[in-house]
């Protein structure tokens, strides 16, 4: 009788050890597996808000390279001496140049700069054959941020007016039927 | 109490238990990844994206001329990633690990950065081999939103973006990479 008693307690420690064991081991796999859940949840989060908000992107500054490999430094923008970056687009590159050296000739008695950035290849050998007459200068490696954000802005028809650190760039229309050279020029010199 | 009794009322009802705690969140974590947004056309500006787009060409904060090449079967990857980065630096496990994998596998990595306040100092750890470019041609930035970090793009010759993944990489991520990389590898 007591023979039996000890096999059945033999018996039950191991079943409690075992069990117990695999509680550890489930235990843990749960806690990895809470963590990745984790994980999980703020990447799906993160992917939302990005999707979601494209546009939302700010432009840091006009800084990056030219289409002659130079460093371009950035300008310091104000209220007072604005900054004004858009996007040459090389699939219409001529039509864009003739568009903007009108405006650089319409306000250049203003107190403004003007940066282009250029969308690949068409646009930058474009602008490297006539850069004697360009009065501003072309980007052709932009910072990932900044570009993206032009690119973004562009898409919609809109360059970017900059008008001191930390503040927001202000959005103009140049793209379109009812932008022309006469009212762009008008509304950059009026900033 | 008899450890029979502990077996029974304590350990067995708590194995019930965390047994389907785990079940549930194995689920959970398949679904998130089944029906995660993980298409690569969400990466793409337009839905006419070229099949074969070479690797950028770039700048580094120092005005260095980056010209990466992609290996002889056009394998590269793009990794955009800050050094100030919370969800970045998070990602730096795991990705790390796919980092050697995607090299075994004869992989030109590029590190892209936001600008140059938030690129890796030369020989950092999280930069590893890879070329880093802080100024990117806009030729190559134009097809892609890149909208935060981190994101990584895997191209394969002339099937061009593989696969790519915003936001911090689960534990299935790299399983999923590396078995896209196979499957085109053979096609």
């Amino acid at each position: 009788m007591t023979a039996r008693a000890n096999q059945l307690t033999k018996s039950f420690n191991r079943e409690a050890v075992n069990g117990l064991l695999l509680l550890i081991v489930l235990v843990y796999c749960g806690v990895r597996l809470f963590q990745n859940a984790a994980t999980v949840r703020t990447d799906r989060k993160q992917k939302e808000i990005r999707l979601l908000t494209p546009q939302s992107l700010p432009f840091l500054a006009d800084k990056g390279v030219d289409v002659f490999g130079n460093p371009v430094v950035p300008s310091v923008a104000s209220k007072k001496h604005p900054v004004y970056v858009f996007l040459l687009r090389g699939d219409r590159i001529d039509s864009d140049l003739s568009f903007w050296l009108d405006i650089s000739r319409h306000t250049k008695k203003e107190n403004i700069t003007l940066i282009g950035y250029c969308d690949g290849q068409d646009c930058s050998s474009r602008v490297r054959r006539s850069s004697p007459l360009l009065p501003f200068r072309v980007i052709e490696y932009g910072e990932v941020t900044s570009s993206q954000a032009l690119i973004n802005a562009d898409r919609e028809g809109y360059l970017l007016g900059l008008i001191g650190v930390g503040k927001r760039p202000k959005k103009i229309k140049w793209r379109g039927a009812n932008s022309t050279v006469l009212n762009i020029s008008e509304e950059l010199g009026r900033q | 109490m008899t450890i029979e009794k502990i077996t029974n009322r304590v350990i067995f009802p708590f194995l019930v238990v965390v047994i389907l705690f785990d079940s549930g969140l194995w689920i959970y974590l398949k679904a998130a990844e089944i029906y995660g947004p993980q298409d690569p056309n969400l990466v793409y500006r337009s839905q006419a994206h070229p099949q074969y787009i070479p690797p950028p060409i770039g700048f580094s904060k120092e005005n260095q001329n980056v010209s990466p090449v992609a290996n002889a079967n056009g394998r590269w990857a793009i990794r955009y990633a800050s050094p100030k980065c919370h969800f970045s630096e998070e990602d730096e496990k795991r990705w790390s690990k796919l980092a050697s994998q995607l090299r075994i596998k004869g992989y030109q990595i590029i590190t892209l950065v936001p600008d140059g306040e938030r690129s890796y100092s030369v020989g950092a750890q999280s930069l590893g081999p890879s070329l880093q470019e802080v100024y990117v041609d806009l030729g190559w930035l134009k097809h892609f939103r890149l909208s935060g970090t981190p994101t990584l793009l895997i191209f394969e010759g002339s099937h061009g973006l593989i696969w790519s993944h915003q936001g911090e990489l689960s534990i299935f991520d790299p399983i999923n990479a590396l078995h896209e990389i196979d499957y085109w590898g053979k096609h």
